[in-house]
């Protein structure tokens, strides 16, 4: 296992580096084979490169080697994917936020959202052999929350040898992380389990307005996956895959009671679990049939006490259930025609204090793909979904593209893509009053009873949208266009670029629709009419001498509310100049677009080797330029003044290990410089962390494959 | 940095449009409040262009305030009628609250429309669509942001850009108006000062501009 140190992949590994060659002819060669192949673009295994898609792979090597503990840490250094605050940590994929991305493990959803996002902070890495990242919308392979894009974590599993290990790291703030893993693939029987504890005393933020409520709260959190298969026969494989997911909060409040001061007690609770067996049955070489199911519960509850022990303030909770279905069969014509087509069946529940009752989904989808290769250079990819769901109107996704491998040192490719979103449970049926801040957000189809409810009880100030007027909101819809190409202009360098937009219509996003007697807004959900999001993103790496490689990154992006910018083009829109309370036109090229979408993000990533002494050192800079708050200074509540942006930002990240046999020690520093993120809690100022590992591996007789 | 020169630009431009239409309407009686964004109006109408007026201050902290837009005087709630006031402006707790002559407010007559164009582009008003009382104007939030805790400066009611409101005065006249501020001495709010809650000046007082067109026309 000493042998992992020379394997460098800088994301996609398009670079040879010199060490990798050495690699190439280890044992784990078969490893670095597998860090090529991706299976979230198509749904089938593929070399990165012979997909016509946007698509990066993150090795679990890579995760292991920059200590990060949860998926946040990870995704937040990629080019291209920016993690961003909104009711926890989430992801945003070409300027699309977090709602629209599909998060998976091992091809299955995972279920849990608050206000459309997927907490990434739920997900510790330990047991992650590689993310694939899917760029654009993969809808018509996966549906709705596929429109921005995918990202797919693969699980490790069991390896011919009986491996594991043990590791144990330390953070500021009290952080410990504690790891043990351990897997084997027999003949027939391959197993795999994981176990992780992740807790932290939590912390103030720099500019945090409460020194009584802590910014990030202290948490205990346990992640147990287990992975189990078993070959019938040389041509089925069952495989059952567990997760369970378990953290504890706590923090403390100041409320105000009916003019008294008064302190709570906070107490959270999150739970994940999910089971999936897979039954992979080869009929024939090149005929495969794939039948599934996935049955997953994510629950939350948060109780607040008074701590004077005067009882319960506040109590919630939110149970959701999803069960998925599906079938899938691969056909391999010849070397030249390889037809995939599947059908599934999603039945989803949610029970929740935030909702009048138990409500369920039922959604029904069949897809299909084929993969043409007319040259040997030239691949091209088509695909739909249809999908018919319980709730909304039935919908037909489409994909098309196709990628020309035209020399040695370039290829290029293009792609065209449907993209929906459906709405959400939340967005549809959700009925809550924050307890403390006291403002209320109702789905559209409880909003009007709701609201007709508390003007009854005398709490509705004014009413800014009549009520009645409060219709079914559309799912959203997208249409994207990517095309890019691959450099290699030499052995040591590869380049890659991607162009991309991506046309949005019928967003849907909440407004302010009445306001209560105690200052709150109520909030409820519209279409919006248009949303554009457009850029280009570079990737760059290139080897070094002396074991040495460099990697840049870039994307630059333009994220505009279309009615926004086209009221703008026809002068329309005004500001208020705060210091003579005049108004004057907005310009276009004053408007910033959406809210929280840099125009420039970057990376820029250094990583050396030392074979002689076995020693390895990482070096990452994260540049996120400014991005617009939702502050507004000029009241015409678009993003157009540059006291409406939060400053822009990077952040030296650096990791540094030795090994020795069977043993690594680490240590780290994350934000070096202690770059100020007033809108990003959970990265901290200056923090460091140390940690050790133990391998173990006993070599058993090579597993046939 | 790129912005800053805009904004030089713009403000530079502004200044230059500004010259220009001072040179032209020599009789403006407030140059100082014309905005410089609202160009000439030359072409659309042979009528008089309707006066500019300002009122700073209008203090609405003691209750109640009933304005005349013709005469640009507040009348005594005790004497106010159907035809001697148009708009009223009350204020307290930040909340805020205008209304019209008519409907549930007065026996007059007046009646009100919110259009989404800056105060100086409003160069007609419109035919129809207006509404008697509070009717056009429900909330202080249909015209105003409350920036909240969120938002810089806290707690702060801030009229929103590009908003006008047209009357039809109680002798109707038609009349624009343009909310400037709703703190005493329609001061800067982009000041320490007034992000401060203990020097913020007091909420409750209407700064506003206004124009009436006397000639009983839609055109200002």
């Amino acid at each position: 296992m000493n042998i992992r140190r020379f394997i460098f992949l800088c994301g996609i590994s398009l670079v040879t580096c010199p060490a990798t060659k050495i690699a190439a002819q280890s044992p784990d060669s078969l490893q670095k084979e597998l860090d090529d192949v991706v299976v979230s673009a198509t749904r089938t295994t593929r070399r990165i490169d012979d997909v016509p898609v946007p698509v990066s792979v993150i090795s679990g090597k890579s995760i292991e080697r920059i200590g990060s503990l949860r998926l946040n840490e990870v995704l937040a250094e990629q080019t291209g994917l920016q993690v961003i605050q909104d009711h926890g940590s989430g992801i945003q994929m070409q300027g699309l936020s977090t709602d629209y991305i599909l998060i998976l493990i091992d091809g299955e959803p995972i279920v849990g959202r608050t206000k459309g996002n997927l907490d990434l902070t739920r997900l510790v890495v330990g047991n992650i052999e590689r993310i694939e990242v899917v760029k654009g919308p993969s809808s018509s392979l996966f549906g709705s929350e596929a429109m921005g894009g995918v990202i797919n974590i693969i699980t490790k599993k069991g390896t011919s040898e009986y491996t594991g290990s043990v590791r144990a790291r330390f953070r500021k703030f009290n952080t410990w992380d504690v790891t043990a893993e351990a897997g084997k693939q027999e003949k027939k029987l391959g197993w795999y389990v994981f176990a992780n504890r992740l807790s932290s005393d939590g912390y103030f933020a720099e500019n945090a307005t409460s020194n009584i409520t802590k910014t990030i709260a202290p948490f205990t959190g346990y992640t147990v996956n287990g992975k189990i298969s078993y070959r019938f026969t040389s041509a089925t494989e069952l495989v059952v895959n567990t997760r369970f997911y378990n953290e504890d909060q706590k923090n403390r409040k100041l409320v105000t009671v009916e003019t008294e001061d008064r302190m709570i007690r906070e107490k959270t609770n999150r739970q994940d679990f999910s089971f999936t067996p897979t039954l992979h049955w080869t009929i024939r070489p090149g005929k495969k049939l794939q039948v599934r199911n996935h049955i997953t519960t994510f629950s939350t509850r948060t109780r607040y006490d008074y701590e004077d022990g005067a009882g319960v303030y506040d109590d919630s909770y939110f149970k959701q259930l999803f069960n998925r279905s599906e079938l899938q069969y691969d056909h391999t014509f010849s070397k030249r025609h390889l037809s995939t087509v599947g059908a599934g069946n999603v039945v989803e529940t949610v029970d929740a204090t935030r909702y009048e009752s138990r409500n369920a989904f039922n959604q029904m989808y069949v897809f299909g793909q084929h993969q043409w290769t007319p040259l040997d250079a030239v691949n091209v990819v088509a695909g739909f979904r249809y999908d018919k769901h319980n709730q909304y109107a039935d919908r037909l996704t489409p994909k098309l593209a196709a990628g020309w491998k035209i020399h040695k040192i370039i290829s290029i490719q293009a792609s065209v893509a449907g993209g929906y979103k459906a709405p959400t449970f939340e967005q549809l049926l959700l009925n809550f009053t924050n307890p403390v801040a006291g403002y209320s957000v109702f789905g559209t189809r409880v909003a009007e009873d709701a609201i007709l409810k508390l003007q009854q009880e005398g709490q509705i100030q004014t009413i800014l949208i009549d009520p009645s007027t409060i219709g079914e909101i559309k799912a959203e819809s997208s249409l994207a266009y990517n095309a890019g190409f691959r450099l290699n202009p030499a052995k040591k360098m590869a380049v890659n670029v991607n162009f991309f937009r991506n046309n949005i219509t019928d967003l849907i996003d909440f407004n302010t629709v009445a306001i209560k007697t105690n200052q709150g807004n109520i909030f409820t959900y519209f279409n919006r009419h248009k949303v554009r999001t457009q850029g280009i993103e570079v990737q760059t790496e290139y080897c070094l001498p002396f074991n040495l490689a460099v990697s840049a990154g870039y994307q630059y992006l333009d994220a505009k509310d279309m009615e926004v910018w086209e009221k703008i083009n026809e002068g329309k829109v005004y500001y208020r100049n705060p210091e003579t309370n005049m108004d004057a036109k907005v310009l276009p090229e004053n408007y910033g677009g959406l809210y929280n979408r840099s125009r420039h993000t970057g990376n820029i990533k250094l990583m050396y080797d030392n074979k002689k002494y076995d020693f390895d050192i990482s070096l990452r800079g994260i540049y996120r330029g400014r991005f617009g708050t939702g502050a507004d200074v000029n009241g015409n509540s678009i993003l157009d003044d540059d006291q409406e942006y939060a400053a822009g930002y990077t952040l030296w990240n650096v990791s540094v290990r030795k090994f020795f046999p069977h043993v690594t020690v680490e240590a780290g520093m994350n934000n070096m410089f202690g770059a100020p993120t007033p809108f990003d809690p959970t990265t901290p100022p200056r923090n460091w962390y140390v940690g050790g590992a133990w391998q173990f591996h006993k070599r058993a007789a090579p597993a046939v494959e | 940095m790129k912005k800053h020169v805009l904004i030089f630009a713009t403000v530079a431009f502004a200044a230059g449009t500004f010259t220009m239409t001072g040179c032209k309407k020599d009789k403006e009686p407030e140059p100082v409040t014309q905005n410089p964004s609202g160009g000439n109006n030359n072409g659309n109408t042979t009528n008089t262009p309707a006066e500019i007026k300002t009122k700073i201050s209008l203090d609405a902290t003691a209750g109640k305030v009933y304005f005349n837009l013709s005469t640009g005087e507040a009348i005594d709630p005790v004497n106010i009628n159907a035809t001697n006031w148009d708009i009223s402006f009350a204020a307290e707790n930040r909340n805020a609250a205008i209304a019209v002559n008519s409907g549930t407010e007065g026996s007059g007559n007046a009646a009100a429309l919110v259009v989404e164009t800056a105060f100086d582009d409003v160069k007609e008003a419109p035919a129809d669509g207006y509404k008697p009382g509070t009717e056009a104007l429900p909330s202080f939030m249909t015209w105003a942001n409350y920036t909240g805790s969120n938002s810089e400066p806290n707690h702060a009611v801030l009229p929103k850009a590009g908003l006008t409101i047209v009357i039809k005065t109680a002798d109707g006249k038609y009349a624009k108006l343009q909310i400037l501020s709703l703190y005493e001495g329609n001061p800067n709010t982009s000041t320490p000062e007034f992000a401060d809650l203990s020097t913020r000046p007091a909420f409750g007082h209407y700064s506003f501009r206004y124009a009436v067109q006397t000639n009983g026309s839609r055109t200002f």
